[in-house]
């Protein structure tokens, strides 16, 4: 099962991704977790034990903290652990700083589910 | 001598002989945009101009080379004109006719010769009319203005302007604004008007450096000197004069330097250092020699002969004022002979040549009263504008005349007793004259006042046409650095609304394959979910835009009862997203102590939130680089008002810029950022309501802003 902890500020993010990923959910392949800022992804994570999460899939427009200093500070946390960053603004300074910082994947919204899958698995395979 | 005729004196020389420099010397500056002869410039026109066909290439470089000569050597600048002329005629050239035309024009008006000035401008201004050349007719407006104003004439000088600055700002023309609103605040200086003068002026400098037009900004910073020079304000008018002389000799602009040394020696003058003022009038002189403009050399004689009678070296005094006299009497500049015999009748009496005094006194009445039309003209208008503007400047204004009035009145009084031991019988029959005048003055004045008045009302229409399109520019502006905060805003509730509608459609498939009773059930309570979120997010998309139009939309919108809460935190959203949209890395965090029960208050609802955006814009620009940045923003109920109250913990705002932060046109984010004219804006919409805005902040610690609505 992989385990796959969503940040974004958008509560409807929720929903969505529960439905997007119904089969996945329902066939055991995907957990998934929610968190609506940095902040509180970071508490959040701070009571699991290393192995309940696998990749974290975070928004970089935020209020509060941002996705990136996000990024910075799993990194330092929790080093093996996969993260995508995701954003509607797909520009190439944002890209080349969550690359820099150690990002897996960048996703642009809209987000194309399937494709999403896909690197999801292939980045966890590895 | 009479101590307080002559101080009186001083003060009427600042007056006359800067604005009449300056205005011809804007007026250059506005079709030449290149003062200084450029002598690389002239050698590459040259060298292209022997290679040249007889075609309008030809033509246009004959014209350049008129315009390269025009501030320095006008015989050889008309001497091109004319060959522009007579090649493009040939050709039938239009535009190049028109171009000749106003070359022409402009180098009558720097000799001083007025009429045929106007009349060549009006023959360009006809044939771009015919071709519908734009630029060319903005810029026969703007020298028309100008003529108008050297002749006295406010009404049609602003007026000319104003259709001049139209243009500009429809076609984005920004070297040309800087000159209109160069001559705009000239004008409102020469009326006395010195908070409007600035604002123009201060407009003007902020797009010449932007645009990092040295000539402009060195003239913009003479004009800005002299009006403080005219308020007596000396530090800072040395400050801006210098900088403008500084500038010019960088650039090797000879009119500037010469404009620069006249401001340089007026302030000398005013603070009684002959030695240094005397020194910089033969500086400007020697300038203005060369370049051979008639007025500036009869204001500069006049000068140094006012000075001369300061130091009681009379026969100099006598030497340069004659000079100025006759010269003025060459270029028919009443305005110019009015003070040379004024000054001459105080040299006499200097020197005891009573008898003498009287003559020149009553040829400076003479004189005076032929230019009475001009001064009531002018100064009808300046009442008036300053009362469409401001009510309450126009009270202060009228006192001020009032004042001035009274003081001319005791120096004449003064002036009387110091003749009264000497020619007793003139007195009187000057007495007499005084009298018949004053009768036949008021017979002119109610016809003139009638004329004038109709020119102002349509003077006035304008002045509001402009200012409607100024206020919507600004409204663009600050839309345009909100679309993509709107963007980001917009595509969010989109993508949901596709997404849900995405997966109703496979829940739908589902539902149909579906045997499971529950499964069913649990089915169709998602659809139906997912559809409430489609709604949702739809009418969430559809505010967004709704709240975009209204932002854009101009003309006054209707109050209705508002609930600022929702407003704050809805344009507190909007402005985070464009900032973060538009500037790299930008984060703070945001606290919202918003106050339950706020009474519903009635607001124009666009209006305020443009506040709302101005001063959240403004705040989050105060916090940008700093580590723990933070935006506070509070609602609170009084008995009688709502208060919102817009805190940052940023750069704080200096004394010194914080009286400043309501003028129009003020701004002190990097050039091309901002316009100035948001907080401005935000104080007229504020008052408006009847409301306030307060500003408490502290250097280093941060700022905060109070708005109080009443309920």
């Amino acid at each position: 099962m992989i385990k796959i902890f969503v940040v974004d500020d958008e509560p409807d993010v929720e929903l969505m991704f529960r439905q997007k990923f119904r089969y996945e959910i329902k066939t055991g392949e995907f957990s998934l977790m929610f968190a609506l800022s940095a902040e509180r992804a970071l508490s959040y994570m701070s009571t699991l034990e290393p192995f309940d999460l696998i990749l974290v899939l975070s928004d970089i427009n935020m209020p509060g903290m941002n996705g990136l200093e996000l990024l910075k500070r799993i990194r330092s946390m929790y080093p093996d652990l996969t993260v995508f960053m995701i954003s509607a603004y797909g520009d190439p300074h944002n890209q080349d700083e969550a690359s820099r910082l150690g990002a897996s994947d960048f996703i642009t919204k809209p987000v194309d589910f399937p494709s999403l899958k896909q690197r999801i698995l292939n980045s966890t395979s590895r | 001598m009479n101590r307080f005729f002559v101080k009186g004196k001083t003060l009427f020389t600042v007056n006359y002989s800067l604005l009449t420099i300056l205005f011809t010397l804007h007026f250059s500056l506005f079709t030449l945009h290149c003062l200084a002869q450029d002598q690389h410039l002239v050698d590459s026109l040259q060298s292209r101009l022997k290679t040249a066909k007889q075609d309008t290439t030809k033509a246009k470089i004959l014209n350049q080379l008129s315009k390269a000569y025009m501030g320095n050597n006008p015989d050889k600048a008309m001497d091109y004109a004319k060959q522009t002329l007579s090649l493009s005629e040939q050709l039938d050239y239009k535009k190049g006719i028109s171009s000749a035309y106003n070359s022409m024009g402009v180098i009558n008006m720097n000799k001083g010769d007025y009429l045929p000035a106007l009349e060549l401008v009006k023959k360009s201004l006809k044939i771009q009319l015919e071709i519908g050349d734009k630029n060319g007719i903005a810029g026969s407006y703007g020298n028309m203005g100008t003529i108008y104003s050297l002749q006295g004439n406010y009404p049609e000088a602003l007026k000319h302007y104003f259709a001049a600055l139209k243009i500009q700002i429809e076609r984005g023309n920004k070297l040309d604004i800087v000159h209109s609103y160069g001559n705009i605040g000239v004008l409102y200086m020469h009326q006395g008007n010195y908070p409007e003068a600035l604002k123009n002026l201060y407009a003007s400098l902020k797009i010449s450096q932007e645009i990092g037009d040295k000539n402009d900004i060195a003239f913009d910073y003479c004009i800005i000197g002299s009006i403080y020079l005219d308020q007596g304000n000396y530090p800072e008018a040395l400050k801006n004069v210098f900088a403008s002389l500084k500038i010019s000799q960088e650039i090797g602009s000879k009119s500037i330097i010469a404009v620069s040394s006249g401001s340089i020696g007026l302030i000398y003058q005013d603070l009684g250092n002959y030695p240094e003022a005397l020194k910089n009038y033969f500086t400007a002189l020697k300038i203005e020699e060369e370049i051979g403009g008639k007025n500036e050399i009869a204001v500069t004689y006049h000068n140094i002969g006012s000075i001369y009678i300061r130091q009681k070296k009379y026969n100099d005094a006598s030497e340069y004022l004659k000079k100025a006299l006759s010269l003025s009497k060459e270029i028919s500049s009443l305005e110019n002979i009015k003070y040379s015999y004024k000054e001459l009748a105080v040299l006499d009496s200097a020197q005891g040549n009573f008898k003498q005094a009287l003559e020149h006194y009553k040829l400076f009445i003479i004189a005076r009263d032929s230019m009475f039309n001009k001064e009531n003209i002018k100064k009808i208008t300046q009442q008036q504008m300053q009362f469409n503007f401001d009510k309450k400047q126009v009270a202060d204004s009228l006192k001020f005349e009032k004042e001035k009035e009274t003081g001319a009145l005791k120096l004449q009084k003064q002036k009387a007793f110091t003749y009264a031991g000497f020619a007793g019988v003139a007195l009187t029959l000057l007495f007499l004259f005084f009298i018949y005048r004053g009768f036949r003055k008021q017979k002119k004045s109610n016809h003139i006042i009638e004329r004038t008045n109709q020119e102002l009302h349509k003077v006035n229409n304008e002045l509001k046409e402009t200012q409607a399109q100024l206020v919507q520019q600004e409204k663009l502006a600050s839309l345009g650095a909100l679309t993509a905060g709107i963007a980001h805003e917009i595509k969010n509730p989109l993508n949901f609304v596709n997404n849900f509608a995405e997966l109703n459609n496979e829940l739908i498939d589902e539902l149909e394959n579906s045997r499971d009773e529950v499964e069913k059930k649990e089915l169709l309570q998602t659809i139906k979910q997912n559809l409430s979120k489609i709604n949702e997010h739809g009418k969430r998309a559809d505010g967004i835009v709704k709240s975009m139009l209204e932002h854009s939309r101009s003309g006054t919108g209707e109050k209705q009862p508002t609930d600022i809460n929702r407003l704050c935190d809805e344009y507190l959203n909007l402005a985070y997203h464009g900032m973060r949209a538009n500037v790299k890395d930008f984060n703070c965090s945001m606290e919202r102590h918003f106050a339950e029960n706020l009474p519903k208050i009635n607001i124009v609802q666009q209006d305020i939130s443009r506040v709302l955006l101005n001063l959240i814009n403004n705040a989050f620009y105060a916090i940008k680089d700093k580590p723990g940045a933070t935006l506070t923003l509070t609602t609170l109920a009084t008995a009688h008002s709502v208060i919102i109250k817009i805190k940052d913990n940023g750069t704080g705002i200096p004394e010194s810029v914080k009286q400043r932060i309501f003028e129009p046109f003020f701004t002190t984010k990097p050039t091309g950022t901002g316009t100035g004219l948001g907080l401005s804006l935000s104080f007229d919409i504020v008052k408006a309501h009847g409301g306030k805005i307060e500003v408490v902040s502290e250097e280093g610690k941060g700022t905060k802003f109070i708005i109080t609505l009443p309920v």
